[in-house]
Formats: structure tokens, sequence, C-alpha cells
């Protein structure tokens, strides 16, 4: 999405490496963070996340805004975002194209969406209404999953398409998701990235993933692996420069190591764009 | 099979996820693909297996000493008791545990010392991410004029609490072992310091008075009340020792 600055390969900030933020030695292009962790009302997280704003941009990352969910969006907790947004002036926010609540409980995990024209419609509608709360157009992201419904008419990435479009929102492409639900249920991963509207992407998420033996697991904890690079080199080659986070949430490396990933996708980013001036 | 409304699949998937366990309705098994490797309750499994242990181990983080204390097995079983009444209510899962201590408590199976345990660890995590407050430095404490003393609030920072205990739960928490210890009368006052790291101190049943009033917003003169069995001098000698050890401690934000 062109209206996004290209802030560079970045990584997602996580307690362990907030000692090397505190200390002004967190060189890296940009940090995502998770949104409800500094829901709260003091303590060090929130000074870390000021001095975190000094290094370099942040970006807001929702997980309990629970769009495709059915309950009524939680004012409150939108409410509690858009303080933060006030007062960390996020380059961004974005939130995740599933629900996770019902009947006010939350799961705390990203649940799968039947795509449908129904959910299509009320999940738009949804997002709608948060971007006219925060006065400002956010990025939904696709998640992993393993299952799928006997009701869906869509492939995935036409209902994720068919939202952007219906709520006029961007795309966080998480290329790890992509190619964890691939495999899971059996489609093409490149069909997936064929499908997407180029000019709504507007990030671009990179992780690792275990193998369970019947199915893939999008875990955090390990580097990203070759099949995600690929699929990530043919996003670059798809889309062009885009943003890019490498997210690390279990078995946390040292900082080294983690942008080093990110320096990866940089190089890799660099070679693809490198390649297609040539052949242009 | 007519086709469900999203409201109807996210009730009969919520109900799989933290009803009891493994029940899935039938109608929400026909509702989902199965696979060549994987069959649709399976599938639906991994979700249910995922919400259970990722919150189980969100309330072992929060009360490592009580898991330890009663094994992985019994915390597990206990946690997922707890979780079956007490289902996450907020968008951040930073409150998951708010009500483990009572319903502990609650437990005649449980040791009364492992629910105040979990009182101590739960203060832990609340004064962690408390409201900022800039603590009192010691050169105001020398600046009072004696005349104003009595009639000055000694206000404490919000990232303080006194946990009560029949048990020395501090001892517990330090890895004491519950068959060498005895029920005491314990107030622990927990903290959070500059750097943003909680941490906690028993108080003698004097010193937990003195805390509870200036909790309460009492001013000096009432706090000294705790020491009436000594002369007025000693009492405010007792109670400016007390301040000076706390606002070291930073648990004092400031005089009112
Ligand atoms: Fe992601």
């Amino acid at each position: 999405m062109s209206l996004l600055p290209h802030l560079g390969h970045g990584i997602g900030l996580r307690p362990p490496h907030y000692p090397r933020v505190a200390d002004g030695t967190a060189r890296v292009d940009w940090f995502e963070v998770i949104a409800e962790n500094f829901m709260i009302p003091g303590g060090r997280p929130l000074r870390v996340l000021e001095q975190a704003r000094t290094l370099a941009p942040v970006v807001l990352h929702g997980v309990s805004m629970n769009l495709g969910g059915s309950d009524p969006l939680n004012e409150r907790h939108l409410g509690e975002l858009e303080r933060l947004i006030g007062r960390f002036e996020p380059a961004w926010v974005s939130e995740h194209l599933c629900w996770g609540a019902y009947g006010r409980y939350y799961a705390h995990d990203l649940l799968p969406l039947p795509y449908t024209d129904e959910a299509l419609a009320h999940v738009a509608d949804r997002i709608r209404h948060v971007q006219e709360r925060l006065g400002r157009r956010i990025l939904i992201e696709n998640v992993s999953s393993y299952l799928t419904f006997t009701h869906s008419t869509m492939p995935e990435w036409t209902f994720l398409a068919g939202v952007a479009e219906a709520a006029d929102c961007g795309i966080l492409l998480d290329v790890n998701n992509v190619y964890v639900s691939a495999m899971n249920h059996g489609f093409s991963p490149h069909a997936y990235l064929a499908g997407l509207p180029p000019d709504r992407i507007g990030q671009i998420h990179l992780a690792g993933h275990s193998d369970a033996g019947t199915h893939l697991v999008d875990t955090h904890d390990h580097p990203v692996p070759s099949p995600v690079w690929d699929l990530y080199a043919d996003a670059v080659r798809r889309f062009g420069p885009i943003a890019t986070l490498v997210e690390w949430d279990d078995r946390i490396p040292a900082f080294e190591e983690l942008v080093a990933e990110a320096e990866r996708a940089r190089a890799i980013e660099a070679e693809v764009l490198g390649a297609r001036r040539q052949l242009a | 099979m007519p086709v469900a409304s999203l409201r109807e699949v996210q009730k009969r998937f919520w109900d799989s996820l933290a009803g009891a366990a493994g029940i899935v309705a039938p109608e929400l098994a026909d509702a989902v693909v199965s696979g060549t490797t994987l069959g649709s309750r399976a599938r639906l499994g991994i979700y249910a297996d995922a919400y259970a242990s990722r919150l189980i181990d969100v309330l072992r983080e929060d009360f490592p000493r009580v898991a330890a204390l009663l094994g992985d097995h019994r915390f597990e079983h206990l946690a997922r008791e707890y979780l079956a009444r007490h289902p996450s209510e907020h968008p951040s899962v930073r409150h998951l545990g708010h009500g483990m201590a009572p319903f502990l408590e609650r437990r005649s199976d449980v040791p009364r010392f492992v629910a105040e345990l979990a009182s101590l660890e739960w203060a832990r995590v609340e004064v962690f991410d408390a409201p900022d407050a800039t603590p009192l430095a010691m050169d105001h404490l020398r600046a009072i004029d004696a005349r104003d003393w009595p009639h000055l609030h000694f206000v404490p920072v919000s990232a303080l609490r006194l946990v009560r205990a029949s048990w020395p739960v501090h001892e517990l928490w330090a890895g004491a072992d519950p068959a060498r210890l005895a029920p005491a009368t314990t107030v622990i006052r927990v903290w959070r310091d500059a750097s943003g790291a909680a941490y906690h101190a028993p108080l003698d049943a004097r010193a937990a008075e003195v805390l509870r009033l200036l909790i309460a917003g009492a001013p000096f003169v009432i706090a000294c009340e705790a020491f009436t069995d000594r002369t007025p001098l000693e009492a405010a000698q007792a109670i400016t020792a007390l301040l000076a050890r706390w606002i070291e401690d930073g648990i004092i934000a400031r005089i009112g």
C-alpha cells in the first residue's frame, strides 16, 4: 500500500530484549510490539516502549480485537488502543483476520473464520467501525489455521482480498502463516499470493514454525525456514519492497540473532529487486 | 445440513475449547473439513489443546512457586478447573490469574499456605504494572519542620500491596519446605523498585499497622498510634526509622 512507508526490516520487540532497548544498544530498522502488553497502568514495559520509539519507529500489533467475532466490539478495548496510539504515535496499527472471544470471554488465540459472504461483510463492517473510531486505516493479518469449514464458499485469499476491499483497509501479509496454512490445507502458497491485491499490502511478517507430524504449527520459536524465505522472495517479486518484520515469541534468541534474520530479509529483498531491475 | 450462522459456529467452537474437555458438538464436527492426515475432531482438538496449554502456561508463569510446590501434574489439574470457572474476561491475558488465590482458598483439598503463596505471587504480578509514581527523596524528610510532622500524610506509591497470611509464605516463596514451617500470622509488603522489578519483605506487626494506616490515608499522628505503649518521642523515632527505610525502597510517593 503506497500510503505506508517502507520502514525497512524490523523485529518484534519482546521482554527478553527490553534491556537492549533500555541501554540504547537495540539497533534495528523498526520495532513491532503487541498492543495488549502495553494496556497497563504503569511500570517498566511502558518506559521501555518510550525508549524504543527514540531508537526506531514503532508499530502496534493487536491480538484481541476479535474482529471476526460475533460479540459486539469491545469499545473499552478500542479506547485503550486509542490511548496507546495517542501516547506512542505508532507508524501504523495492525490486527488479525480472525476471532478470539465469545460471550465476552477471551480465548487468547487466533481462531479461524468460515470464508463466507456473511463473515466477509461482518468483518469488513467491524474493521470500518474500528478505522472510524481510530481515525486511521489499519492493516489486517492472515492467521495460520489448522481447520477449514465445510460451508466456506471461497478460498482464504479471496476472503482476505474481499475484506480488505470492502473495509478499505491494508493487509499485513504473514508469509509464514500462508505457508503453514497451505501445508495444513493443501493449497498452493503461490496461488495465495497471486490472489492478493498488491496495492493493499502494507507489511510482511516472517517467522518460524514447527512440524507436528500431521500438521505444521505456527510456534514462532524457530528461525525462518527456507520454504518461508522462498515464499518471501516470491512476495517481494510480486509486491515490491514492503516493510518486513521478523516475529519470534518463544525460545527467543539473542538480539543479534534476531537482527540477523531481519538482515537476511533485507538481502533477499535486495537480490530479488536487483534481478527484477535487470530483467526490466 | 443447513449452513450455520457465524454466531452459531462460534458458540459451538467456543464450547469445544472452554467447555467440558473433548466434547465436540456433532454439528460442529460436520462443519469442519476432514483431511487426509487429520479428521475434523482432531483438527478441533488442536485448538482445544492449544487453548488449555497456553492459558495454563500463563498461570504457571504468574504462579511459579505455587506450581513448583504443587508439582506439574497437580498444578495443571487445578489450573484446568480454575479456567473452567474463570475463563479470561479481558483482552489482555495479564488479568487471567486474578481469581487464583481465592479459588485455591475455597478448596478443601489444597493447603491454606498454597492459597496464601498464590496471594503473594499475584501481588507481585500486580505491582509490576501498577501506576507509576516518582518516589519521595530522603532530602524531603530532612527538610520537614518538626512542628509539621503530626499532620503530614505520607502517601505510599500505587505499586505497593500488603499480603496477610497465616503462614510465613515469604519463606515458602524462598524455597522453604512446608513440612518444616509452622503457621504464623504474617504480613508481607510487596512493591516495585525504580528498575521495575517486584520485591517483597515481611513486616513486623507494628510496621504492618503503620503501613496499613498510611495506605488508608491516615496522617502521621494517627500512624503513631501503632506505638501507643511507647512514649511519643520513642514512637516518633520508631516511625521515622520505618519511613526512612520505606523512602529508601521507593514506596513513599509524596507528603501531603
Ligand atoms: Fe504474524
